[in-house]
């Protein structure tokens, strides 16, 4: 992707300076990152600045709510929040866009 | 018959005070106050859930691993221990839709309705000795003369729910103003 930067969660804080320069931003989610996600999110977002934000996760469709798991409460909580986010840029309320690719 | 004893996180202040104060002298609240945050105390906070009848999961800290991870440890401790009892799951009314805006607190307040909608299946598939709902709240009443949830219909909701038939489930109440 020309002008963006794939984040690396482990390492996304110690980058968060080079990527508030950037305009595009990718990123790989997994069971563990919903915390980082919603923070990396939260740090673009107060920029107040356009940004595109590309999201990849695992696939949720056809997933069934399942036993007690957190990793499949990550998974429909990281779906909730991204539409919540989409929904934020809809309405004018974020400048951050975002693209949601699922990984089957 | 008698009030339930009552564990609560986060009771030490506003409606979860209130709710602490109803079930006084048999009530308990642990929360960073008094030395128990929900994340670094897990293990004490178990271990203490086990000599009441009742655990309200309220304390909120902003992070996955506060209400969320504490609701699945507490559900697999009581499962392990045969422990009779109910827990309450302060959940939001927030989390029903999409907002037009992005709100931290609704996804993970819609992260504890997932852990609490998992727990419920596995509970109503089993036989276990306790219950769990997860209580979905409008707009708390913060001032005199606003409209909204107080402390008094949670706690009615609470009591009547805990004095229902074991046999059936309530996975999940919500409480939102009128107006």
């Amino acid at each position: 992707m020309n002008g963006s930067a794939e984040i690396k969660m482990y390492n996304l804080f110690e980058r968060i300076r080079y990527l508030k320069n950037k305009k595009e931003i990718f990123i790989d989610l997994n069971f563990d990152s919903l915390s980082n996600f919603l923070r990396s999110y939260e740090e673009v977002r107060k920029e107040n600045k356009d940004f595109l934000l590309i999201v990849s996760s695992p696939k949720l469709k056809d997933l069934q709510i399942g036993y007690p798991c957190t990793k499949k409460n990550v998974l429909f909580t990281i779906d909730f929040a991204i539409k919540s986010m989409v929904s934020a840029w809809e309405n004018g309320e974020s400048k951050v866009k975002i693209i949601h690719l699922e990984k089957g | 018959m008698s009030k339930p004893s009552v564990l609560i996180t986060g009771g030490n202040r506003g409606v979860g005070r209130e709710i602490f104060d109803y079930f006084a002298p048999n009530s308990l609240s642990l929360s960073r106050s008094n030395g128990f945050d929900i994340k670094e105390m897990q293990e004490e906070i178990l271990l203490r859930s086990l000599e009441f009848d009742i655990f309200i999961n309220y304390a909120h800290n902003g992070e996955f691993s506060g209400q969320v991870e504490l609701l699945y440890a507490l559900f697999n401790y009581w499962k392990n221990k045969g422990k009779n009892g109910y827990i309450f799951n302060v959940g939001s009314y927030s989390s029903f839709n999409i907002s037009k805006e992005f709100k931290r607190f609704s996804v993970l307040k819609y992260s504890l309705d997932v852990a609490n909608r998992q727990c419920c299946k596995e509970i109503e598939n089993n036989s276990y000795g306790f219950r769990m709902t997860n209580l979905r709240l409008g707009k708390l009443i913060q001032n005199e003369g606003e409209t909204g949830v107080s402390s008094k219909d949670i706690i009615s909701t609470i009591e009547f729910l805990w004095k229902t038939s074991p046999d059936v489930s309530y996975p999940e109440i919500v409480l939102t103003s009128c107006n």
